[in-house]
Formats: structure tokens, C-alpha cells, sequence
């Protein structure tokens, strides 16, 4: 065998390689948002992992996309730029036109959102908060401040909403005394309360919702949807994609349909979104 | 060009030596600080670089996931805008293509303009920070932060500029300081100087002066202490070399020390007496020039390659107790002076060759005289035929020649440490010895005839000679026996005795003896009241013996008769031989007059018995005798001789072969023989 034809061999098993791999796989990048709950920094942190093992497990490539703001983030949802998404915003009335379809929701149990008050104080039901200046993480909020602003609707009750930009803020205005109230997700008040041995007195708690939920926009091919949903939901089972999840606090990811949201498409409703 | 033209100034030198010394550790000091600046203001900017990269690190993580390019671009501009950086770069982590690009803009005036050479003295510029922009395993882009090296070789420049200056004022004080200080200084080196010159050209007193530099005063001290010690060195040198002279000269033994070039350096009075030369002659001459002729021992030449002097200054090696001959040139051959040599080589520190030797030489002409004589005499000891004894004053034997062991059968080991009286052999009385020993106190020696015993128990006649030998004090130190064996002398005198009283047929005693013996014991007879007898005696018919067989027969015959005379009497009696065929009997101490007839009867039967006179001849011979008696016949022994002649007579007339008394001859027939003499008391218990 002289020179060329070993560089001719090698040519052609290189290209038998390539057409086998693109015959295993789908080529096609596909898009995953993420809602900004926190910077884009631990956002890419915490979701790249995750999108890498799925993207292995299932052979779809997926990359993370978002927004520099939850806005700008919702807008790009509503414009269909995402493929995939992890969001609850969708499931408000003005982005229900998309369709993007429900393929899993994060794990655990159902969450809810609380209004709390220091020991000391002297506000015993949400009427003691009428006119009151009360702590809310953001507006975006879905937990602590979509659902207890329901609970407020029903209550008759009109308060001061004082934005304190995310969960540890509206736990200091309450604490600096700034506010008299302050409204929370629950699992993160616990955690909080639990790490800085934070005493509360709960005044009001919200229905249990599901937590935020893996979408797919419904020009995503159902054969490619099912392949990442079951590559998420395996997360949970598989060493590497438990390992993974751990490392990034998650709880994992359970298997849900759009039906299971038709309670936060009525808080969104209540509040107007 | 003189010497001192070509001396440079000590504190000039100083000056120059320290200012350039201070200059190269100043430059020194300052390169190593650049350095260590460099690299200090190097690891601070990147130390600066990556805590700005840190800071900005998550907002440009954030902005490149979001895609948000415009919130880096202005990140990286804030980043330039700071002046520490020269420029910042977003790249593509997998291309390293620039994607976004931010450089520092600097205005004139906000850096220094810096000489290209410090550019070298600082080094290497820092080195750009890159950290990878990435998050949760991602890879966004590749942030390249490019440190401002102009900046930074400003700020170098600026604190190197102001060392500089200190340095420089620093060289500028110290040379200043220096200067003073040395001009301070070099006056009390002068001084010592000026001192150091007087003491040059002799002058020991001279001092050098106390400063207040405590270092020149004590170089000034010590300089001092140290002309002290060179002057009650030169003193002890003196005295020294003055006590070595008077060693020289006060030697018996010759010196000549002899330069490598053979120049007599030096010498003492008594090598010039040796070498018989006139005072002056010696220094600084060459040594062959006094060479007289030399022989060795034996007397031949002695050539000048052999000579110790040339031997030793050309081996190294010392030569000692080397034996030779000076003969003046013209004196007589019996006039060579013995010299003894020793040449000893001395040498430079270091040297290989000596640069000179010591002779010295010792006058050993009477030595070798009495070697010679000693040599001669103790060749005449041991050569010596006569025994020679040598004693020490308590009379130890100490030396023994050969003739002594082959005279006595001792060998020396047997002789030495003992007293010759170990070879006496107790034939002299102890009054023989201590008269001996009288003599030889009193006079020095004695000489006589002693009989030793020889190792076998023979005794043997000396004739000793014996010296004291006494020192100067008239000491007696030793003794000297010299002996001649004289055994053959005595057995010949023995002889020539025996020859003059004895007679030669019979071995007989002859006229003479008997005349003694009679003497004798006519006085001894007198003294203790004996009788003495005497029979004379002739031989019968002995004539016609002779002269029919001759007179060998004759004389075998008179032997014969001799003996069987001899075999009858006591061992005290004598038989003499008067010549002839006559013979006499002495008997002494009779007693009783019955035995003298008896005896008579049996000499006349012996005498008449046939004797066989070989060849089976027989002869037969009488004899007859005439008896006298002391004190009847005679009172001496001439009448009893006499009186007996008579009375044979008188016999021989009767008939022969018979006797009779001398009182019978006088006709007395009736008398009776013998008339008894009265005994003594004494007598009779005899």
C-alpha cells in the first residue's frame, strides 16, 4: 500500500464514521430557555450539566438561551424562540396562543406560597396587613407574590407591595422592620429560617402548586420532545444524572401534562396576567 | 624612569579603588533592586489583573450567556480605562479568534518616557492573565488581559531614578568622608615612614609618635614593640654569634665552613694550626689553594673528587671519621700530620644542594701512633710463643693470649674473670707466693720459676715474669704475667744433673752423688747417733769377662749384677758405681750389725750366680767386699771411703769372693766385726 491510498482509506473510513453518527443522531441544536430566577452566570451553572446529560442520554443537542431579563426572557418565549423552555410564565393568558406543550415539571412535592409576620408582631390575620407595607421578592414572582396576592384579592385586603428584588431582600425588610410583612415560597423561607435560625409567626399559606415546568414548542417534532422529557425525567434514576443533580441542588424533574397547571393559570388569571 | 616615578600615591590609589568600589556595589545594589522591583511590581500587576478579572468574571459569564455583547464590550473598556491594562480580549475558546477587543488609549503625559536601556535592566515584561470564561462545564469565550508594560516600566523608571540619586549621593559623601580621612590618616603614616628610614640606616632609638587614630597608633604600637624585640634580638645575635666565636676558637677540634664555590668562609685558630698556615691565609680563599698532599690511610693519593668537602657538597650527604694525611709540600714523608674529618652539608631553607659545609677536623696523628703501637703490641700479645696473663689490679684475669691457651689447654672464656691461681699446681707453698707478691709490690715485678697444672692436671715448670702496670698516679692498674714453658730446659738440665752424679752403664749414682750422699748421711748419722755403712765393693774375675766377650757382654753383665744388687736393698740404701767393676753400698740408719752380714753374704751369693749374656752365653763373676762403719771406722765420709778401700784390700787378699770389716783388716781378728756404739734414747724409739 503506497501513500495515497493509505490517505485514500483513511478518507473513507473517516466519512463511514461521520454518516453512522449522523444517522444515530439528530444534528439539529435545539434550544433550552430558562427562566431568570437567578443570575445568567449560576443559571449556566447550574442548567449546563444538566442540558449536557440530557443531550448525551437522548442524542438531542440541546443549548442553554436566555434572556438578560425575565422580560426580555418571557418576550423571547412568546416570540417562540425557545425550543424547550423551563418556565411558568407560559401558563399566562398571554402566552397561551404559543402551545408550547407541558413535558415535565421539576421534582418534589407541590409548593406554596406564605405571608409572614415577625413573633413580636402584632398583625394576627391578613386584614391586620390592610394599607401595611409588606415584602415582596418580585413581581414576577409565581409562589410569593402571584399566588398571595390571591389570597390577599380574597381577603379584601390592599397592601404596600414593596419589591425587594429576591427572597433573602423581603426576609430583610421584614427583619430591618421596614415592612410588617413579608410574602415568601415557603421551601426557601424554611431554608432560610433553618441556616440563620430566623423565628416567624406564618399568617397566611396558598394552595400547593406545581413548581416550574419543562416545555416543549410544538414545532418540536413529539419524537424529540419524549426523548429529552424521558432523558430528564431518567435524571433521577441514573448515577451520572443523580450525581448531577445533586451537585446542582435540583430536585430533579417528574413526568406532567398541561392539566396540572390549570391551577396557576388561574392565579395568573386572578392577578390579571 | 626612577623607582619612586613609577609608585603611585596609596591614597589616591585608595580613593580611586574605593569610589569605584562603591560604584560597582552601588551599581550592583541597584540592578538587583530593579530586579527585585521588577518583579515585585510584575507580580503585583498580575496580582491586580487577575483580582480585576475576578471581579469582572461573572458579569461577563452572565453577559455571554445571555448573549448580551454590548454589557462586555463595555466591561472590557471599563477594564482598559483603569490604565493598568494595555489591552483586553474576548476570544473563541475553541479558535482563539478575538471576538471582542478593548486597548488602552494613554494620553501624553500619563507615562514617563523611559530610556530604551532600562527596557533591558528590567527584564521581561509581565505576562498576560487568560482565564477561560465558562460556566457549569460550558465553555463561552477566552478573556486575555494584556498587563500595560509602558506603565509599568514608568513607575520602574521613576523609583529608579530617585535611587540613582541617592546612590549618587552616597558615592559623592563616602569619597568625600574618604578623602578627609586619608588625608588624616596618611600623616602618621608619614611619620612611620621617617621612622622606619631612621631605623633604616641604624638608629634603633628612633620612635614612632602616638596618634589619635587608634589603628595608625596601633600599627605605631606594635612597630614600636616590634624594633624592641628586633634590638634585644640583635643583642642576643651578638652575644650569640660572640659566644659561637669564642666556641671556635676554644675548640681543639678545627672548623672550616667551605662555601658551595669552594671559598673558605670561615674558620677557627686550630684548622690553621692544623693545616700549619699563617693567620689570614684562610678566608675567603679557595680550599684547593691550601690543599697540601694528601694521602688516605694506606698512603696513596687522595684525589680531589674523594676529598670529604667535594663528597659532601656534592652528594648532600654528611661524611663522617674520614681518615687522611697532609704532607706540606717539600716536607718529609715521615712528617704527614693524621687528620679525622667531618663534613657536615647545610642548607638554605628549601635548597636541594648545600650552600655550604662544615669541616671540622681533628689532629689524630699521636692517636694513630698509639693505635699503631697498641695495634703492634697487641700483635706481639696474641703472636706471642711466651704466655702472657694480663690481670687487673685485684688480679682478675682480663685477657689471655693464644699461647696461654696452648700452653695450659684453657681457653680465654675459661681464663677471663678469674685469678691465675687457678692454674697453680700446688707444688709451692703459700710462702712462695707471698714473697712472689712481696717483690712485686716492692719492686714492681718479679721473675722466677713457678710449676702450673695445665686443663689436664699436668704440672709444668714456668719461667714467669711478672710487672705491675701503674698509671700516671702511679696506680697499679694492672699486672702482666709472661710465661716461657720451660719444661724442656728443666728436663734437659734434669739430665745434664743426672749425667754428672749418676753413671751412664747402670744409671747408677756415680763417684760424685755417692760423695754427697755420704755426706749427708755421715751428718745426718752424727746428728741423730746412727751408724752408717759402708760397702765397697769389686767385682771378681770380671776382667776375663771382658775379655772373652767383649765389653758390651762386660757391660751387660755389670748391669745385670746392678740390678739383682738393687732388688736386695732398701729403697733407701745407694748403690753407686765407682767406675769399673767397682761398686758401693751406703746403708743408713743401721741398727742392728747381724743385718749388715747378712746383707754382705747375700750381695756376695747374688754376685756369684751365673748371668746369661745372650746368644746362650753365661759368665759367672764373684765379688768382694770391704765394710767400714760410721762412727768406728771413719768420722767423714773421705776415711769411711778409706777405711772400706782398706778393708776390700784386705779381702781380696784373703781369697776374694769374700769380706771383710776395716777392724778385721787392721788385724784385730778377734775383735769383733762391728763394735756396737752406744744407742741414745732417741735412737731406740726410731
Amino acid at each position: 500500500m503506497n501513500f495515497i491510498q493509505a490517505i485514500v482509506l483513511s478518507f473513507y473510513l473517516v466519512a463511514l464514521n461521520w454518516i453512522g453518527y449522523a444517522a444515530a443522531t439528530d444534528d439539529k441544536v435545539y434550544s433550552f430557555g430558562v427562566l431568570n430566577q437567578q443570575s445568567a452566570q449560576l443559571t449556566a451553572e447550574r442548567w449546563n450539566p444538566i442540558l449536557r446529560h440530557v443531550s448525551q442520554v437522548s442524542g438531542i443537542r440541546l443549548l442553554l438561551r436566555m434572556a438578560p431579563t425575565v422580560q426580555e426572557t418571557d418576550a423571547a418565549m412568546g416570540r417562540g424562540e425557545y425550543d424547550f423552555m423551563f418556565t411558568n410564565h407560559i401558563f399566562q393568558s398571554a402566552y397561551e396562543r404559543v402551545g408550547y406543550r407541558v413535558l415535565a415539571r421539576a421534582g418534589g412535592e407541590l409548593n406554596y406560597g406564605v405571608i409572614i409576620v415577625t413573633p413580636e408582631s402584632p398583625a394576627q390575620t391578613l386584614t391586620d396587613l390592610q394599607g401595611q407595607p409588606v415584602a415582596f421578592p418580585s413581581a414576577d414572582a409565581f409562589m410569593s407574590y402571584a399566588a398571595t396576592q390571591v389570597g390577599l384579592m380574597k381577603a379584601g385586603v390592599a397592601v404596600q407591595a414593596v419589591f425587594a428584588g429576591n427572597q433573602e431582600g423581603a426576609v430583610a425588610q421584614l427583619r430591618a422592620r421596614r415592612v410588617v410583612a413579608a410574602s415568601l415560597h415557603a421551601r426557601l423561607l424554611l431554608d432560610y429560617a433553618q441556616r440563620e435560625n430566623f423565628q416567624f409567626r406564618e399568617l397566611y399559606a396558598t394552595p400547593r402548586y406545581p413548581e416550574l415546568a419543562v416545555i416543549a414548542h410544538p414545532r418540536v417534532a413529539s419524537r424529540v420532545a419524549d426523548k429529552v422529557s424521558a432523558a430528564l425525567i431518567g435524571m433521577n434514576t441514573g448515577i451520572e444524572g443523580a450525581e448531577i443533580l445533586a451537585r446542582s441542588n435540583f430536585p430533579g424533574f417528574e413526568k406532567a401534562s398541561n392539566a396540572e397547571y390549570v391551577s396557576v393559570r388561574s392565579v395568573y388569571k386572578a392577578i390579571g396576567k | 624612569m626612577s623607582q619612586a616615578s613609577n609608585r603611585w600615591s596609596l591614597r589616591y590609589v585608595l580613593i580611586v579603588l574605593s569610589g569605584l568600589s562603591v560604584f560597582l556595589v552601588t551599581l550592583v545594589a541597584l540592578s538587583v533592586m530593579v530586579s527585585h522591583e521588577t518583579r515585585e511590581i510584575s507580580q503585583m500587576t498580575e496580582q491586580h489583573t487577575n483580582q480585576m478579572v475576578d471581579l469582572v468574571e461573572p458579569l461577563l459569564v452572565g453577559s455571554l450567556v445571555v448573549g448580551d455583547l454590548a454589557t462586555v464590550q463595555q466591561s472590557l473598556r471599563n477594564m482598559v480605562s483603569e490604565g493598568s491594562l494595555s489591552s483586553v480580549i474576548i476570544a473563541d475558546p475553541s479558535t482563539n479568534a478575538p471576538i471582542l477587543f478593548a486597548r488602552s488609549r494613554l494620553k501624553t503625559g500619563d507615562t514617563q518616557t523611559v530610556p530604551t536601556w532600562f527596557g533591558f535592566l528590567a527584564g521581561e515584561p509581565p505576562k498576560p492573565v487568560k482565564r477561560r470564561l465558562a460556566a457549569g462545564g460550558v465553555a463561552y469565550a477566552d478573556l486575555i488581559a494584556n498587563p500595560s508594560y509602558q506603565r509599568l516600566l514608568s513607575t520602574l523608571w521613576n523609583s529608579t531614578q530617585n535611587m540613582i540619586l541617592l546612590a549618587a549621593g552616597m558615592l559623592l559623601t563616602q569619597l568625600a568622608l574618604l578623602t578627609w580621612i586619608l588625608a588624616r590618616g596618611m600623616k602618621p603614616l608619614s611619620n612611620l615612614v621617617l621612622v622606619m628610614r631612621q631605623i633604616g640606616e641604624g638608629d634603633l632609638g628612633a620612635k614612632v609618635p602616638n596618634t589619635r587614630l587608634n589603628e595608625i597608633a596601633q600599627v605605631g604600637d606594635a612597630f614600636n614593640h616590634m624594633v624592641g624585640n628586633v634590638k634585644e634580638l640583635m643583642r642576643s645575635l651578638r652575644e650569640s654569634e660572640e659566644q659561637h666565636r669564642s666556641a671556635l676558637t676554644a675548640l681543639i677540634e678545627g672548623v672550616i665552613i667551605v662555601r658551595s664555590d669552594g671559598i673558605i668562609q670561615t674558620y677557627n685558630p686550630a684548622a690553621r694550626c692544623m693545616l700549619g698556615l699563617e693567620s689570614g691565609q684562610l678566608a675567603g680563599a679557595l680550599l684547593r689553594d691550601h690543599c697540601h698532599s694528601e694521602v688516605r690511610e694506606d698512603g696513596t693519593p687522595l684525589p680531589v673528587d674523594q676529598h670529604p668537602v667535594w663528597v659532601t657538597l656534592h652528594t648532600g650527604k654528611p661524611v663522617t671519621n674520614f681518615v687522611m694525611g697532609i704532607l706540606p709540600t717539600g716536607a718529609a714523608a715521615n712528617s704527614t700530620r693524621w687528620l679525622a674529618i667531618n663534613s657536615q652539608p647545610l642548607f638554605s631553607e628549601g635548597g636541594a644542594q648545600p650552600h655550604a659545609v662544615v669541616m671540622s677536623i681533628s689532629d689524630i696523628t699521636e692517636r694513630k701512633e698509639i693505635d699503631d703501637r697498641l695495634r703492634l703490641a697487641a700483635a706481639v700479645f696474641h703472636n706471642s710463643h711466651e704466655r702472657i696473663i694480663i690481670t687487673d689490679a685485684s688480679s682478675r684475669i682480663v685477657a689471655v693470649n693464644d699461647a696461654f691457651t696452648e700452653i695450659t689447654g684453657f681457653s680465654q672464656t675459661d681464663a677471663i674473670g678469674k685469678n691465675p691461681s687457678f692454674i697453680r699446681s700446688g707444688r709451692h707453698e703459700t710462702a712462695f707466693y707471698k714473697t712472689m707478691w712481696d717483690c712485686i709490690h716492692q719492686n714492681g715485678y718479679w721473675r722466677g720459676e713457678i710449676w702450673n697444672r695445665n686443663k689436664f692436671g699436668e704440672i709444668f715448670p714456668e719461667w714467669i715474669s711478672i710487672s705491675a702496670v701503674k698509671n700516671e698516679r702511679e696506680v697499679v692498674t694492672h699486672y702482666i704475667s709472661i710465661a716461657t714453658n720451660i719444661s724442656v730446659i728443666k728436663q734437659a738440665e734434669d739430665r745434664l744433673r743426672h749425667l754428672a752424679h749418676y753413671d751412664a752403664l747402670t744409671d747408677l749414682p756415680n763417684r760424685l752423688l755417692l760423695q754427697l750422699r755420704l755426706d749427708h748421711a755421715v751428718e745426718r748419722a752424727r746428728r741423730q747417733h746412727h751408724r752408717v755403712a759402708v760397702l765397697y765393693m769389686d767385682l771378681d774375675r770380671f776382667k776375663q769377662v771382658n775379655d772373652k766377650y767383649g765389653h758390651e757382654a762386660g757391660d751387660d753383665l755389670l748391669r745385670i749384677i746392678s740390678s739383682r744388687f738393687l732388688g736386695r736393698l732398701r729403697e733407701e740404701d745407694t748403690l753407686a758405681r765407682l767406675g769399673g767393676d767397682e761398686f758401693v753400698v751406703l746403708l743408713e740408719g743401721i741398727n742392728q750389725v747381724d743385718n749388715i752380714y747378712n746383707l754382705v753374704n747375700d750381695l756376695i751369693r747374688l754376685a756369684g750366680e751365673s748371668v746369661a749374656l745372650g746368644d746362650g752365653r753365661e759368665a759367672s763373676v764373684g765379688v768382694t767386699i770391704g765394710v767400714s762403719l760410721f762412727p768406728d771406722d771413719g768420722k767423714t765420709a773421705e776415711e769411711l771411703l778409706s777405711t772400706a778401700d782398706t778393708a776390700l784390700y784386705k779381702a781380696k787378699n784373703a781369697g776374694r769372693n769374700t769380706y771383710r770389716t776395716f777392724r778385721e783388716s787392721q788385724g784385730n781378728a778377734d775383735a769383733p766385726a762391728i763394735i756396737p756404739v752406744p744407742m741414745t734414747e732417741k735412737d731406740r724409739h726410731t
